[in-house]
């Protein structure tokens, strides 16, 4: 565990002395990261001049909510996105090698090697409108509540990166990995709305096979509503499961790997 | 340019988009309906929860129909996002830029050409998903198709695509001077997205900025063919916004020339 953390310095040391090579790319992402965030408050705000609630939510409620998905959204994008994206080439062309020789796990030196330091300071601004949202709530929320949507905002950062890799990982058996990342990518729609707001059915499939809600949605309702066992089950089960079944995806995607031009 | 090289470019960028139908066809309806689906909820939640029945002009039905509209005429606006000639700035940054220089041809009416040529892939969906979804939503009454609107409404599409093509044009031309023009671009995405009414229509904006977003550009690229389709826009207000959608493509189209020749001034050849 100490060399893992160890390493991870080093990743963060690498990350950090090349993203000061490109400053104007370090301020243009973060100039669109602040637009990004400017227009999902805004989409809400205008929402809310027509209605007081949505999925049973306040506006108060849902600034919370969007700033926990903008949160969520800086956290992914700083840590693993870069990674994420540039893993089915590293696949396709045959680049696996490299990682497969490391004495670490390949999946983790592959998820976590590059850290976006230009994502970084995004990451501090989405954590400032969280810390805003928050304190702006006019009811009492407790701090075992708040500790409990922070810690599954982590969790949903990590159920979300599982999610990502079982979409890349078929690039194993596949020519390209974009139509697949493209169909992900739009289903992360369903992530960015409350999923109180969507029939019984979908609510279920967004909770369970394709766990969505679990990332943002779910966070924010024990924060309001209190945690039950039975949603404490369902992030169990489905964390579990959804980990286990992407390192078995991972090793059997590894074993059909061919190195060059795989 | 010649117009025959024109339509040959235009052809060869519609054969190379439907190379893998595929992956084009799963891509493009995946899209429309999940988008469609959250669009759907999210409105479906604001007339129930809210109690009214008619928000910013729209009954429930009408806004499905306005988001069917956004998203299906969308992709005819949008088309360079999605091809090949999306590039531009990979062409300056790899230094590839320069085979382009030496051809007998225009540079930027060779681009021109492949991003129309991705209309057509467009017009195919829209006519399909189109039909289907105005058939399974019954969207027919409210849409208001005499060949009168649908004329209008072809001229404001092709205009809004030439806008959105200059739009993008000097911030691609950017990687004269910088490697890395991605983020502008989705910034752009980003804006034009909710000033454009892409993710709302701009009549539930609070009625103190319908003035200025009507002069903005970004209108013109979503908001504006579809309520022209729905019969929300009177052909007096279509002469306009036709005039205040050239008048900003003039605008864009010095830019994109002014920041175009700077650039080519510095360009090596051999990227950065």
């Amino acid at each position: 565990m100490v060399r893992y953390f160890r390493l991870y310095l080093c990743f963060l040391r690498f990350s950090f002395s090349r993203a000061m090579e490109f400053r104007f790319d370090f301020f243009f992402r973060v100039a669109m990261d602040i637009v990004f965030y400017a227009v999902h408050i805004a989409f809400f705000r205008i929402i809310y001049l027509h209605t007081g609630a949505l999925g049973g939510w306040n506006l108060d409620q849902m600034m919370i909510f969007v700033a926990g998905f903008l949160f969520m959204d800086a956290l992914y994008m700083t840590v693993t996105a870069n990674n994420c994206w540039i893993l089915p080439f590293h696949i396709n062309g045959g680049h696996l090698d490299y990682y497969l020789a490391r004495p670490v796990s390949s999946l983790f030196f592959l998820t976590f090697r590059e850290f976006a330091a230009n994502s970084f300071l995004n990451l501090m601004i989405a954590a400032g409108i969280l810390a805003w949202a928050l304190g702006r709530y006019p009811g009492e929320l407790g701090g075992v509540r708040v500790s409990l949507f922070l810690a599954g905002l982590i969790i949903g950062n990590i159920l979300h990166v599982l999610l990502v890799l079982n979409f890349i990982i078929p690039v194993f058996w596949m020519q390209s990995g974009e139509g697949l990342r493209e169909i992900f990518f739009t289903f992360t729609h369903f992530s960015d709305r409350p999923h109180q707001i969507y029939p019984n059915w979908l609510q279920r499939v967004l909770t369970s096979i394709l766990p969505l809600a679990l990332i943002v949605s779910l966070p924010a309702h024990i924060l309001f509503s209190g945690l039950t066992w039975g949603r404490f089950l369902n992030i169990a089960v489905v964390l579990a499961a959804l980990w286990s079944f992407t390192i078995w995806f991972w090793r059997r995607g590894l074993r059909a790997y061919s190195s060059a031009s795989s | 340019m010649t117009p025959r090289l024109f339509l040959f470019v235009f052809t060869m960028e519609v054969r190379k988009m439907m190379a893998y139908r595929a992956n084009f066809w799963i891509g493009s309806l995946a899209s429309f309906l999940v988008n469609i689906s959250v669009l759907y909820f999210v409105w479906e939640a604001v007339f129930r929860e809210s109690g009214k029945h008619i928000i910013g002009g729209y009954d429930f039905q009408g806004i499905v129909a306005y988001y069917v509209l956004v998203l299906l005429l969308g992709r005819l606006v949008r088309g360079m996002e999605y091809g090949s000639v999306a590039n531009i700035s990979d062409e300056i940054y790899q230094g590839t830029l320069s085979r382009y220089l030496v051809y007998p041809t225009n540079y930027f009416l060779f681009k021109y050409a492949g991003h129309l040529g991705l209309l057509v892939p467009a017009v195919i969906q829209l006519a399909v998903v189109g039909g289907l979804s105005t058939t399974l939503l019954d969207l027919g009454g409210i849409l208001s198709l005499t060949p009168a609107r649908a004329a209008m409404a072809v001229a404001a599409v092709l205009l809004g695509n030439l806008l959105n093509f200059l739009m993008l044009w000097p911030i691609h031309a950017v990687a004269f001077w910088q490697d890395n023009v991605w983020s502008l671009e989705v910034m752009l995405r980003f804006t034009v997205s909710i000033l454009g009414g892409f993710m709302l229509p701009l009549s539930v904006f609070p009625a103190w900025s319908h003035a200025t977003l009507s002069l903005l550009p970004f209108r013109y690229l979503f908001g504006f063919p579809a309520d022209l389709l729905m019969g929300r826009v009177s052909n007096a207000e279509w002469a306009q916004g036709m005039v205040v959608c050239c008048i900003w493509c003039a605008v864009f189209g010095v830019l994109s020339r002014v920041v175009w020749r700077r650039g080519c001034i510095q360009y090596t050849g051999v990227g950065i």
